[in-house]
């Protein structure tokens, strides 16, 4: 609150307080969820509720460690349906903003327009449709077939920031390349993109966000236990064997999926604003 | 020529700000105002406006664009919430909590009526689509004034 000139004196404390009124605000369930997934089994459900474990215990953790399938194979699912979905949107996405950025393609700004469609049209109301489709072709119940899924929601978004990307690389890089020799495919691999890996970076982060926590596309595709998503795995052990819930090691299921995506982001910030703002230099 | 090529680059970098929608999302992604507000602000200040006839007058009118993309997106996914609903109430009691969404994946996914989903689907995406088309258009009239 040392700005100069924005809030002096009486006002930038109340700002202070309202700014950590809403951190707590938005703090207090991540940290019950914290504290309750370290609380001895049993204890979560204790009526009235205590805040602060009576002590320190990670039986819940090992307990949603052997929880049906075992945690391993639900991490492994969500790493490589997002992993795929990474892959997918990368590889995409630079090619169809390489190309919408510096080929001349007739009637170029309408395809880009309909691609850019996608994102006005809300997946949810498609996958009635997706779903017959992917059933005939036998893709329930595949990685891959989530995945495609998953590429095909975060796509539009990824086009639409690679080519912004793109048209920010200087013309001259890419004629001296060109008298040097090079072909299409070359500019893209050796020029373009080793000069655009802030959007890079930024599709794969968002790629991988929504991967990671898309749940009614998951709970359409995945209904065999073992090929389940993190966030399924969530849903399916909230209403445990007998019906009641285990809060516990439902709270142990939210910290461990929470635990990539902090690391990741926190890591990547920096790219991704920069390549959020790429677009911005003209 | 390179010079000639690079003004050509520079121009064809403002293709996208000739569609709305690309409009919109420019003024959200790059954080840029249509027009530089701290001189307008200070105009006002010279001009004597208060805090809130600053508040009124310029700033909520400069940021039109942006509180109606905002609007719309927010609308748009509550309209389209699903997991909040699947998870606290699953429609109890008695279907008083379900949103569309959660009405279709309840007909085709429940009650497996595949058919009558997908007509469901396909109403509530004309719906969102007719709700973002008038929005947009909305945004480009103020725009232009």
């Amino acid at each position: 609150m040392s700005s100069r000139g924005f809030a002096a004196g009486r006002n930038s404390y109340l700002i202070a307080a309202i700014c950590f009124a809403l951190m707590a605000l938005m703090l207090f369930p991540l940290v019950m969820s914290l504290l309750t997934s370290v609380k001895p089994a049993g204890e979560a459900a204790m009526w009235p509720p205590n805040y602060l474990p009576s002590r320190l215990s990670f039986s819940n953790y090992v307990e949603m460690y052997n929880y049906q399938a075992g945690l391993p194979i639900y991490l492994f699912n969500s790493f490589s349906v997002a992993c795929m979905t990474i892959a997918g949107c990368v590889i995409l996405a630079s090619l169809a903003g390489f190309g919408l950025a510096r080929f001349s393609i007739p009637y170029k700004e309408v395809f880009f327009l309909l691609l850019i469609c996608g994102m006005m049209i809300p997946y949810q109301t498609l996958l009635t449709p997706l779903y017959m489709m992917f059933s005939s072709l036998r893709f329930q119940n595949t990685r891959v077939g989530l995945a495609i899924v998953h590429t095909a929601i975060q796509l539009p978004f990824s086009i639409f920031l690679m080519r912004h990307s793109f048209e920010a690389v200087p013309r001259e890089l890419e004629e001296a390349a060109i008298i040097d020799g090079c072909n299409s495919l070359q500019l893209l691999c050796w020029i373009f993109v080793p000069s655009v890996i802030p959007g890079i970076v930024t599709v794969a982060l968002f790629a991988f966000l929504t991967s990671w926590n898309e749940f009614i596309g998951a709970l359409i595709f995945m209904n065999k236990e073992t090929m389940f998503t993190l966030p399924i795995m969530l849903v399916a052990s909230r209403t445990g064997y007998y019906g009641s819930t285990d809060w516990g090691i439902l709270q142990a299921g939210v910290i461990i999926s929470i635990i990539p995506c902090i690391p990741v982001y926190l890591l990547l910030q920096k790219y991704y604003v920069s390549g959020l703002m790429s677009g911005a230099v003209k | 020529v390179v010079r000639g090529r690079c003004n050509f680059g520079t121009l064809g970098g403002d293709h996208l700000n000739h569609l709305e929608g690309g409009r919109l999302w420019d003024d959200l992604v790059r954080g840029r105002y249509p027009i530089h507000p701290g001189r307008v602000i200070e105009g006002a200040k010279i001009d004597g406006a208060s805090y809130w006839q600053r508040v009124a007058k310029i700033i909520l009118p400069l940021n039109y664009r942006i509180i109606l993309l905002v609007t719309l997106t927010s609308v748009i996914g509550s309209m389209l919430a699903f997991e909040q609903f699947y998870i606290m109430t699953t429609g109890a009691p008695e279907n008083e909590t379900i949103t569309s969404a959660y009405w279709i994946y309840t007909n085709s996914f429940t009650y497996f009526k595949l058919g009558y989903g997908s007509t469901l689907s396909i109403i509530l995406m004309i719906i969102i689509v007719a709700a973002t088309a008038i929005q947009i258009a909305l945004t480009r009239r103020r725009s232009m004034e």
